[in-house]
């Protein structure tokens, strides 16, 4: 049974691999015991000992890698889709194809859950990114994912969604570059280098946007408000891509800084 | 202490669940190992420990003796 202690982490097994050792040599073998000592592994490893934890490290930085792909992937399929729009940003056709395929508009949302899984378990831990934020972010994923779906009902049912996704896709944006705003200023956190200082332009982008939009939509008719939408719909959701980055970066920042007892003033 | 356990009240613990509770309560210096010749290491508890631990009683035996005042007047 010894060879399963190797199962517990390393600064666990540092300290009580020793003594646990002489414990096992005296009883004998049970076959529940197999199930303990593994189950007991497990709980060392979701458990901090000391400050640090390795699987929640590892958690927390494969969330942050997640959201900066999903991010990149997100603004790449959206420059692809709209480059008639950007004619700056003419791209290969198999780069377009691949990112604007149904698998990636289908592992975009998935990437995006697991870096709100991310904020939601560091957040719980640690209160170095608060839960208001984790929820502002939560609420942008949400309404993606509402967005994906009307967006595919209207391509594969032919259900006539089309124009209510866009409006609420653009909505939901703009809401949500609103709601990261303002948490960010309510709780400090350029400040407390939690975001780091460039990505107030994405969230200023959103916002100005979603002023914009609600302007236009209490003030023209429907004709133009959809038009209003369609053109500024790439730049509300270039915006929403870009606001993943510097949150995909703080939790690579967090999660490599979880190992040492750092205190946010 | 697994031995004293199973003798006392009849509960079976393992040894991977007994030492995630040391763990945990070394962790909170509830409890202390103390220096030993062998490889297996006594603890003790220290002044925090004993406490807590005399809190957890108290509210405990407040607990036990409020129900069975309610379970005698019922």
């Amino acid at each position: 049974m010894r060879f399963l202690l190797r199962l517990y982490p390393r600064s666990w097994r540092d300290r009580y691999q020793d003594e646990f050792e002489a414990v096992l040599a005296q009883r004998q073998f049970r076959v529940a015991d197999i199930v303990d000592l593994i189950r007991n592994a497990l709980d060392a490893r979701l458990h901090s000992y000391k400050g640090r934890d390795t699987m929640r490290d590892l958690s927390v930085r494969l969330a942050g890698v997640s959201l900066l792909v999903a991010g990149i992937l997100w603004i790449v399929g959206v420059i692809d889709r709209e480059g008639y729009m950007i004619s700056a940003f003419a791209m290969p056709s198999a780069v377009g194809t691949l990112a604007t395929s149904g698998v990636m508009r289908g592992g975009i949302p998935a990437l995006l859950l697991l870096g709100i899984a991310g904020v939601w378990y560091r957040g719980h831990s640690s209160g170095r990114v608060t839960r208001p934020f984790s929820a502002a972010f939560a609420r942008i994923e949400f309404d993606l994912a509402a967005y994906v779906l009307t967006w595919a009902a209207e391509r594969f049912l032919r259900l006539p969604w089309y124009n209510s996704a866009l409006r609420h896709g653009a909505i939901a944006f703009g809401l949500g570059c609103l709601c990261l705003a303002a948490v960010a200023v309510i709780f400090d956190l350029f400040r407390r280098r939690v975001l780091p200082a460039w990505s107030v332009f994405p969230l200023a982008i959103g916002m100005l946007g979603m002023a914009a939009f609600v302007a236009t939509l209490l003030t023209s008719d429907s004709a133009n408000t959809n038009q209003f939408m369609y053109q500024s719909q790439v730049y509300f959701e270039l915006a929403f891509g870009l606001a993943w980055l510097p949150l995909g970066l703080a939790l690579l920042r967090g999660g490599a800084a979880s190992g040492e007892r750092r205190r946010v003033a | 202490m697994m031995e004293d356990i199973r003798r006392r009240h009849d509960i079976h613990l393992g040894p991977g669940t007994l030492y995630g509770a040391i763990a945990r309560l070394e962790e909170a210096e509830l409890i202390e190992a103390l220096p030993s010749e062998d490889r297996r290491r006594p603890y003790r508890l220290t002044r925090t420990g004993t406490a807590a631990l005399n809190e957890q009683l108290r509210s405990l035996h407040q607990f036990a003796a409020g129900a069975l005042q309610r379970l005698a007047s019922s």
